[in-house]
């Protein structure tokens, strides 16, 4: 039991150490070489601990311990914690993404006046998200899933003072709030249902998926994960999240925000009747498209990341809903390390550019991609770790990406193969996402490390100083962990995978599907992908070209499919227009009716005034002159002289001698 | 018993007028002076009463201890400034409405018994009797009486020895 | 034997004299003796009634009595003198701080 007991602790350690670190940079004022110490041993020291836990779970089992919170009549609400093997790689991923941005955000962000703020943000989001990770029931969850909805707010408006970043935090923040109706409604259909929000409880219940309560708590559930995961209608808010700090960035989309979402999932999954994972799939599928192609035409070195991570989420949420419950994990702990890479790799460009261009006179935006180009001999560490991460990204063999993106395709045809009919278009989709991902890959490789030179100031300063150490590291780290060996010792199959095994049953096989037929499908189409970018790309400046002709599918791609515009127009813009509608209501006939009774209350107070002052003031002051003359005729047998006492004890006495008497 | 009488109300007569001469009287110093007439009066009136040791105890108590302190509270409590000591009544008619309540209640209350002698006393000296009991039955009251007398007159000369500090 | 009511009679009055003088006078001095005089004629009636019943009970009661009007004398005249010094006179009419 020791051992138990040892890494409950341990687990309490990784969880409270965050929100620990956050009070204690919040309150008390380092110098900022102690801060960027502290923060990044902190995060170190939760790794360390995460992977002892990862550890021991993997080889005794899930862990849980929980003490009740709220006793009811008959439930109780718990907190605690329920750590399975996914909860543990979460844990890993989590701490080591976030280890390596503290790290990385010491030179990132070490000329900001606010690096104090920056840095306890940092760690009450891993806080947070930790949270997430360990909680055991759905309200604690929830409360976590909030708490991580204001951290993203907080860090995406890191920023306040432009106003770009004040109204993306708070775009971030609304979004979510919507999806986390429909999550916190899902939970009350949980509660209202079977008494209990305990995920561990809930799962031995053997839920019946023909049970209508059952598919409307999933389906509600799933909009939880929608909000945070930036899923079809309500993705709108990630790009625009790009206002933040570039290493918030990184963790938002590699380890923390997003991936919440995907591992929410992974929790409730025993909950998802077949219908609402038919609804995923599609959600994920449509999603992953949409969101690829948006990428293809934008110019911002960080959006094209960004709806890169919105279309793998797509494919997560696709596998999800395919039955690949754990290869989307799998994809969702890739995934983690090759983006956090890519874009930990961006804002070392961008910083770079940044200090370039302090120099000009009028501000030129160092994120956009069009004055880039040729950065391959001057940043070479650089390079060869985007090269790394976005050949994992695109899913080359070799890499993590091929091994977890190619078994959800493959769980997507095996799903498909079953259902027949219609369900094809999904892993149709999917391939298609493969093509169109490397597509714009290869662009942006192309446009950013190829090349001459775009901007005078580029082609005219010498190669930059070689990178820092925080910088370098991090970066090393995360394309190490994008290569393949690290995950399975085949580099061309997940099947024996020991990620995929330890959080699948055991015989886990790849499904009859011909293994490699899918595979050579989406190598094939990955190879298109990235010869058409080539050809296109090959020469930026025509490239480029072609992309900024305002033809339609231009304009409707660079806009991400006007979701601003038709979200301003059918929700943002009704609402407006009710708010007009009841201003009238109000001043109209709300105000005549308040306005009128006010007149009948000023008839009616006059009205009692008047009795007022006839005849209740006559009985007041009747009584009060009445008491007045009592008290002035008793006022002076209080006269304050002792004779006059005397006199009237003696009397007294006399008095009642008289009576007693007679 | 002729003479008894006579004597006794002798007595009565010199209280009467002594008393009622400090009523009647405006001046302080006759006031004291006339009291020390009623006590001896009194202490006449006793010893007819067979009560010699209270006539005597009246006579050292009253006329040695009392007017003496009377006397010079007047002295120190009045500025000598040659006019006479004059003082006023107040509170006339209210304060000689209630002594005639009261002499009318009282009298009315003795005229109606008769008051005799109903046993004469044992022995002719009451002075042992009186210590008898003192030391017998009242002990405790006469040792208490004795503290008490001894507290008052330390507080006393206390309280009046701050005005000469202050 | 001779009647006691005489006796009782002059107790009564001069306890009515002394009451007088109390209430009446506008001198603490005066109060003072006024209360002397109440004081000797309750125990005018003590002796008295000690006559009448054969005993020496109420001309003890009568010593005590004396004993505790002296002490009052002492006190009542340190009183005064305080009241002297504070109000630099002894006329009570003027002396009205419990007045309500």
């Amino acid at each position: 039991m020791e051992g138990i007991d040892f890494n409950i602790a341990l687990i309490h350690y990784i969880l409270f150490s965050g929100i620990i670190g956050f009070v204690i940079m919040s309150v008390i004022s380092f110098n900022k070489r102690l801060l960027v110490v502290l923060g990044t041993a902190l995060a170190l020291s939760q790794c360390l601990a995460a992977c002892w836990v990862y550890g021991f779970i993997a080889q005794n089992g899930s862990l849980s311990s929980s003490v009740n919170w709220i006793t009811f009549q008959s439930s109780t609400l718990s907190l605690g914690y329920w750590v399975t093997t996914e909860a543990a790689l979460m844990l890993c991923v989590v701490t080591l993404v976030s280890t390596l941005v503290n790290l990385f955000s010491s030179v990132y962000m070490g000329k900001d006046p606010g690096i104090r703020r920056y840095y306890s943000y940092l760690s009450f989001f891993v806080f947070a998200m930790n949270g997430i990770v360990l909680a055991d029931n759905l309200l604690m969850l929830f409360v976590f899933w909030e708490l991580v909805g204001l951290a993203s707010y907080l860090l995406i408006g890191f920023w306040f003072d432009k106003l770009p970043a004040a109204k993306a935090s708070m775009k971030a923040f609304l979004m979510n709030k919507v999806g986390d109706v429909g999550f916190l409604l899902g939970i009350l259909i949980v509660w209202s249902n079977w008494g209990t929000l305990d995920l561990e409880v809930l799962k031995s219940m053997d839920l019946d998926f023909n049970n209508a309560a059952v598919i409307a708590a999933g389906a509600m559930l799933i909009f939880g994960t929608i909000g945070k995961s930036a899923q079809m209608p309500l993705s709108a808010w990630l790009p625009d999240a790009m206002e933040g700090p570039t290493p918030v960035s990184a963790l938002i989309h590699a380890a923390t925000m997003v991936a919440a979402g995907i591992y929410l999932l992974g929790r409730i999954y025993f909950m998802l009747a077949p219908e609402v994972l038919v609804a995923l799939a599609i959600i994920g599928a449509v999603t992953a498209i949409t969101a690829a192609l948006t990428a293809t035409k934008q110019f911002d070195i960080k959006k094209v990341l960004a709806y890169s991570t919105i279309s793998q989420l797509g494919y997560m949420v696709m596998g999800m809903g395919v039955g690949g419950y754990a290869q989307s994990i799998f994809h969702l702990t890739t995934h983690a390390f090759f983006k956090a890479g890519l874009f930990l790799a961006a804002g070392a460009i961008i910083h770079h550019l940044h200090h370039a261009l302090e120099q000009q006179k009028e501000p030129v935006d160092p994120q956009d991609m069009r004055i880039m180009g040729g950065l391959k001999s001057k940043m070479p560490f650089t390079f060869v770790v985007f090269l790394t991460c976005t050949l994992a990204l695109v899913g080359f063999p070799f890499t993590s990406g091929f091994l977890s993106k190619d078994s959800i395709i493959h769980q997507s045809v095996e799903w498909a193969n079953s259902h027949g009919g219609w369900t094809f278009i999904i892993p149709i989709i999917g391939f298609a996402v493969v093509g169109i991902t490397a597509f714009y890959m290869t662009r942006q490789l192309l446009l950013v490390f190829f090349g001459e030179p775009r901007h005078e100031e580029f082609s005219s300063t010498t190669k930059p100083k070689p990178s820092a150490l925080s910088f370098s590291i991090p970066l090393g780290i995360l394309a190490v962990g994008s290569l393949w060996f690290f995950y399975s010792m085949n580099p061309f199959s997940a099947e024996k995978s020991w990620l995929v095994r330890s959080f699948s049953d055991a015989n886990y096989q790849y499904p009859p599907v011909s293994h490699l037929l899918t595979s050579g499908i989406a190598l094939t189409l990955l190879a298109a992908g990235v010869v058409f970018g080539y050809t296109r790309f090959g020469k930026a400046e025509q490239g480029m070209q072609l992309d900024e002709a305002t033809t339609w599918n231009n304009r409707l791609l660079r806009n991400n499919w006007f979701q601003d515009k038709i979200l301003h127009s059918l929700v943002v813009g009704p609402i407006l227009r009710l708010a007009g509608l009841t201003v009238a209501v109000e001043k109209k006939i709300i105000d005549a009716i308040v306005n009128a009774f006010g007149v009948m209350m000023v008839v009616l107070g006059k009205v009692s005034n008047i009795v007022d002052r006839l005849v209740v003031d006559m009985f007041v002051s009747l009584s009060a002159k009445t008491i007045g003359a009592g008290g002035q005729a008793f006022r002076s047998l209080q006269s304050g002289k002792v004779y006059l006492y005397i006199t009237y004890a003696f009397l007294i006495l006399i008095t009642l001698t008289i009576i007693l008497i007679y | 018993m002729e003479f008894t009488n006579f004597i006794s109300y002798f007595f009565i007569a010199i209280v009467v007028v002594a008393s009622s001469g400090i009523f009647l009287t405006k001046n302080v110093l006759y006031a004291a002076l006339l009291l020390v007439f009623s006590m001896l009066g009194l202490a006449g009136i006793y010893v007819l009463l067979n009560a010699e040791f209270v006539a005597v105890t009246q006579i050292m108590i009253y006329v040695g201890g009392v007017l003496v302190l009377v006397v010079f509270a007047i002295m120190l409590a009045h500025n000598y400034s040659g006019k006479p000591l004059v003082v006023e009544n107040n509170n006339l008619k209210l304060g000689l409405f209630t002594v005639v309540l009261f002499v009318g209640v009282v009298g009315y209350s003795i005229s109606g018994v008769h008051y005799a002698v109903q046993k004469e006393q044992d022995g002719a000296n009451s002075v042992e009797a009186i210590g008898v009991q003192l030391i017998s039955r009242n002990l405790l009251s006469f040792e208490l009486i004795a503290v008490f007398l001894l507290v008052s007159l330390v507080g006393a000369i206390y309280f009046a020895s701050k005005i000469r500090k202050t | 034997m001779m009647s006691l009511e005489p006796f009782l009679y002059l107790a009564g009055f001069m306890f009515a004299i002394g009451f007088a003088v109390l209430v009446i006078k506008r001198n603490a001095i005066f109060m003072l003796v006024g209360l002397e005089l109440m004081l000797n004629a309750v125990n005018l009636n003590f002796v008295v009634f000690s006559k009448m019943h054969g005993t020496v009970e109420g001309q003890v009661v009568a010593v005590f009595v004396i004993v505790i009007a002296a002490c009052e004398v002492a006190v009542g005249l340190a009183i005064i003198l305080n009241i002297y010094k504070h109000f630099k006179n002894i006329d009570h009419h003027s002396i009205n701080e419990l007045k309500g």
